[in-house]
C-alpha cells in the first residue's frame, strides 16, 4: 500500500491530477534516467475520484479507468500493443484501504493498493507530478516529474 | 540494569549526534538569482510565474527547499534571494499560457549557478511562443453535464504528452448549451497527440465517424501564419461498457 500526495497553495481541492510513476530505470540517488519503459504509470483525477492507468510504455494509452474506493475495479497494465508485459495492477476497490482519499487545508492524500509482478524490477523508482486547476495549470517541479526515492521488493 | 542500559544508549545516541554535527558541511543561504523574462518577440511577459529548481545535490538537501517560485514583477524581472550553493534549474510559466515553459517543451531550460565565488547569478530567459489549440466537444445530448461528476465512472479525459513525457490535461475554457470547448497550447512545428480516452462516453470525430472504446491519438501539427483547425468530437452515447 502506497500513499501519493501533492500539495496546492491554493488548497488541496486545487490539485487537478496527480500523475504517478514506477519506473525500472532511473538513478538511485537522483532519479535521473526516469521514468523510463517499463513503467507502471497511472493518472489520478481528484474532482472525479478516478485513477486512469496507462500501458506499461508510459505514453499515455489509457487502458482503462475506475473509480477510487468503494466499487473500484482492478486495474491492470496490460498492453496488446506493447511489447512489454504488464507489471503492476492497482486495487481500487481494496478493503486494505478504508480511506484512500484525505483532504487536508493545503495536501491531498491518495493511498492505492497496488500488486507488482516479476516483470518490473524488484527495484522500483518512483516519480510523481502534480497539477493545479488553475488556468493556466501550473504543474508541480517545473512540469517535469519529482523523483521520490525508490522501493524495492525481495 | 535496564537503567544502566538506557544511560548507555542515550550516552551512545548523543555521541553519534556529535559526531554527525561536527562532519556535517555549513550550508550558507546568502546567495540570489536575479534575472527576467520574455516571450522570443522581445517583449517583457508580467506575472510569470518563475520557478527555480536545485540540481546539484547537497547532503542536507532534504531537509532544505530545493524549489522556489516568484511572479515576474514589471519588466519580467525576477529575484529569488537566501539561496545555497549548487545550479539551479528556472522554469516559467505564462500567464495567458501562450508561452511555452522551457521545462516542458524543447528541454533546453535554463540553468545558473552560485557559489562562494559567484554569489549571485543573473539571467534573462526567453520563452518561445506555443500555439493554442481549440477542442470542441459537441454534446447534443448533455451526457457530459448529466453524467461528469454524478455517475461513478463517468468521465472524459484529454491531454498531450509534452516533451518530458508529463501528461498535461486540455482544460475546459468554457461552456454552453450544446458542449464545451477545450484548449490546449503545443509548439509550433512539433507532432504532437491529442490523447482521448472515456470508459464510460461513446465519441465520434467531427464527421460522425465513432471512435472505438480505447485511447486515441489525433495528431497535431500546427506551422507558424497556419490556420489553427479546431478539433471536434461528439458524444454520441454513454454507460459503462
Amino acid at each position: 500500500v502506497f500513499t501519493f500526495a501533492g500539495s496546492d497553495i491554493g488548497g488541496s481541492s486545487n490539485v487537478a491530477s496527480l500523475d504517478i510513476s514506477f519506473s525500472a530505470a532511473g538513478d538511485d540517488g537522483s532519479g535521473v534516467g526516469g521514468p523510463a519503459a517499463p513503467v507502471c504509470h497511472f493518472l489520478y483525477i481528484p474532482n472525479m475520484h478516478m485513477v486512469y492507468m496507462d500501458g506499461p510504455d508510459g505514453l499515455y494509452n489509457w487502458l482503462g479507468s475506475s473509480i477510487v474506493g468503494t466499487g473500484g475495479l482492478n486495474l491492470t497494465n496490460a498492453d496488446p500493443n506493447s511489447h512489454w508485459p504488464a507489471n503492476c495492477t492497482v486495487h481500487l476497490g481494496s478493503p486494505n484501504v478504508p480511506n484512500p482519499i484525505k483532504f487536508e487545508p493545503k495536501v491531498l492524500s491518495l493511498t492505492l493498493d497496488i500488486e507488482f509482478v516479476a516483470s518490473l524490477s524488484p527495484k522500483k523508482h518512483m516519480y510523481v507530478v502534480v497539477q493545479n486547476a488553475n488556468y493556466p495549470s501550473q504543474a508541480s517541479n517545473g512540469g517535469n516529474w519529482k523523483y521520490w526515492g525508490w522501493w524495492a521488493t525481495p | 540494569m535496564v537503567m544502566k542500559r538506557f544511560l548507555l544508549a542515550l550516552i551512545w545516541v548523543i555521541s553519534c549526534r556529535a559526531q554527525q554535527l561536527q562532519t556535517n558541511t555549513p550550508l550558507s543561504f546568502s546567495r540570489a538569482i536575479t534575472g527576467s523574462i520574455s516571450g522570443d518577440d522581445g517583449a517583457p511577459i508580467v506575472g510569470a510565474y518563475v520557478s527555480l529548481h536545485l540540481l546539484t545535490t547537497h547532503p542536507n538537501a532534504r531537509l532544505r527547499h530545493t524549489e522556489r517560485s516568484a511572479a515576474a514583477g514589471t519588466g519580467g524581472m525576477f529575484s529569488f534571494d537566501g539561496l545555497m550553493d549548487g545550479t539551479y534549474r528556472l522554469c516559467a510559466d505564462s500567464p495567458n499560457g501562450i508561452w511555452l515553459n522551457p521545462c516542458e517543451w524543447g528541454l533546453q531550460a535554463p540553468v545558473v549557478s552560485v557559489s562562494a565565488a559567484q554569489p549571485t547569478g543573473n539571467i534573462n530567459v526567453v520563452l518561445k511562443k506555443g500555439v493554442a489549440v481549440p477542442v470542441r466537444i459537441e454534446d447534443p445530448a448533455l451526457l457530459l453535464t448529466k453524467n461528469e461528476g454524478k455517475t461513478p465512472g463517468a468521465h472524459l479525459l484529454l491531454g498531450i504528452g509534452t516533451d518530458a513525457s508529463v501528461f498535461r490535461i486540455a482544460q475546459i475554457v468554457s461552456q454552453d448549451s450544446a458542449g464545451r470547448d477545450h484548449q490546449i497550447v503545443v509548439p509550433f512545428n512539433s507532432s504532437v497527440k491529442l490523447v482521448v480516452y472515456s470508459s464510460f462516453f461513446q465519441l465520434s470525430d467531427g464527421n460522425g465517424i465513432p471512435f472505438p472504446r480505447k485511447s486515441i491519438g489525433i495528431p497535431i501539427l500546427i506551422s507558424p501564419g497556419q490556420q489553427v483547425p479546431i478539433i471536434k468530437l461528439k458524444v454520441t452515447g454513454g454507460g459503462q461498457q
